[in-house]
């Protein structure tokens, strides 16, 4: 028996520049493979167990700085003179793939598009 | 084919004044376009989604043209919208997914209560400013991790996702991506899963 718990993560992604083309995070969203989201979602975690979940603040913090703080040096990389990355197609599917992987290890990711006006949600 | 969705479309549309239904017709085609072009489906496909929204809208806003009346451009929006709607049940993994149809049915069902509170009629043109800006303004990713994974492990699990949703978007001539809120729970202490 493991003496750590369940933990649930929900993580909100903005695109950088709002007025960018929205198409692209609908993009982004369906790198996750569905097909096997709705089949491994773990069932014991019933609404009445994951109402039971407790914030974990500490590594909520934790995680907060250190994904903020990857992201913006990079952006700050890319916008300075010279320092932009070249252009390229990321490797096709390496989201994906790395969803994939995760699934396969246990972990199982829920992917929703939320619009300003209308929300869309899987259930 | 899914006939709930089909038949509860069905039933708003019919109460829809005919310019709202080509209207809704136009949105239909084009929340299908976005989610084709998205899959990275063939441009034909999205092409021809994009030329019969182009053709709903123009009856839609009021125009008439001299080679078709405008009995004739309400059949063909109509047969635009359940054309739409069947081709969204028969894609396996539009299928899937419950946002796209309860996008349509929530265009739908705004536009129903536009038309009513407006009181339009068969000729009231109806422009795609009546609904609501349809593009995702953000994402939200959950993810549950069995228990047994150490803190660190989540963390570069989470920063790999997220920096494989920047590395994508940037790929894609994008800006990058911002995380902007982190939630994390866990099991009540005594009822740790086995």
């Amino acid at each position: 028996m493991s003496d750590k718990p369940r933990r649930k993560v929900k993580i909100v992604i903005n695109q950088r520049n709002r007025k960018a083309d929205p198409r692209l995070l609908r993009k982004v969203a369906n790198q996750f493979p569905e097909e096997d989201l709705e089949v491994h979602i773990d069932q014991s975690l019933s609404e009445e167990s994951a109402n039971a979940m407790l914030p974990d603040e500490q590594l909520e913090t934790r995680a907060k700085g250190e994904i903020k703080e990857r992201l913006d040096e990079k952006a700050k990389r890319v916008a300075e003179p010279g320092g932009a990355e070249p252009e390229s197609r990321p490797e096709k599917k390496g989201l994906f793939n790395r969803a994939l992987s995760m699934i396969k290890a246990g972990w199982y990711v829920t992917v929703h598009a939320i619009t300003d006006a209308v929300v869309g949600r899987k259930e | 084919m899914d006939r709930q969705f089909e038949d509860r479309i069905t039933a708003i549309i019919e109460q829809l004044p005919r310019r709202a239904r080509m209207a809704l017709a136009a949105r239909c085609a084009s929340r299908v376009a976005e989610w084709l072009e998205a899959e990275d489906m063939k441009e034909e496909c999205v092409a021809g989604l994009q030329e019969m929204r182009d053709i709903a809208n123009f009856y839609a806003e009021g125009h008439t043209s001299v080679d078709i009346t405008d009995f004739d451009a309400h059949e063909v929006s109509f047969s635009i919208v359940c054309f739409v709607c069947a081709y969204i049940s028969s894609i396996d993994k539009l299928e899937k997914s419950v946002d796209i149809k309860l996008l349509i049915m929530q265009d739908a069902d705004h536009l129903l209560s536009q038309s009513r509170a407006n009181d339009w009629s068969d000729w009231t043109p109806v422009a795609q400013s009546a609904f609501p800006d349809m593009a995702p303004q953000q994402l939200e990713l959950t993810v549950y991790i069995p228990p047994g994974e150490t803190d660190e492990k989540i963390i570069d699990m989470v920063l790999a996702l997220s920096e494989g949703a920047d590395n994508y978007h940037r790929g894609r001539r994008g800006h990058g991506v911002k995380v902007d809120a982190i939630e994390i729970t866990s099991d009540v202490e005594g009822e740790v899963a086995s």
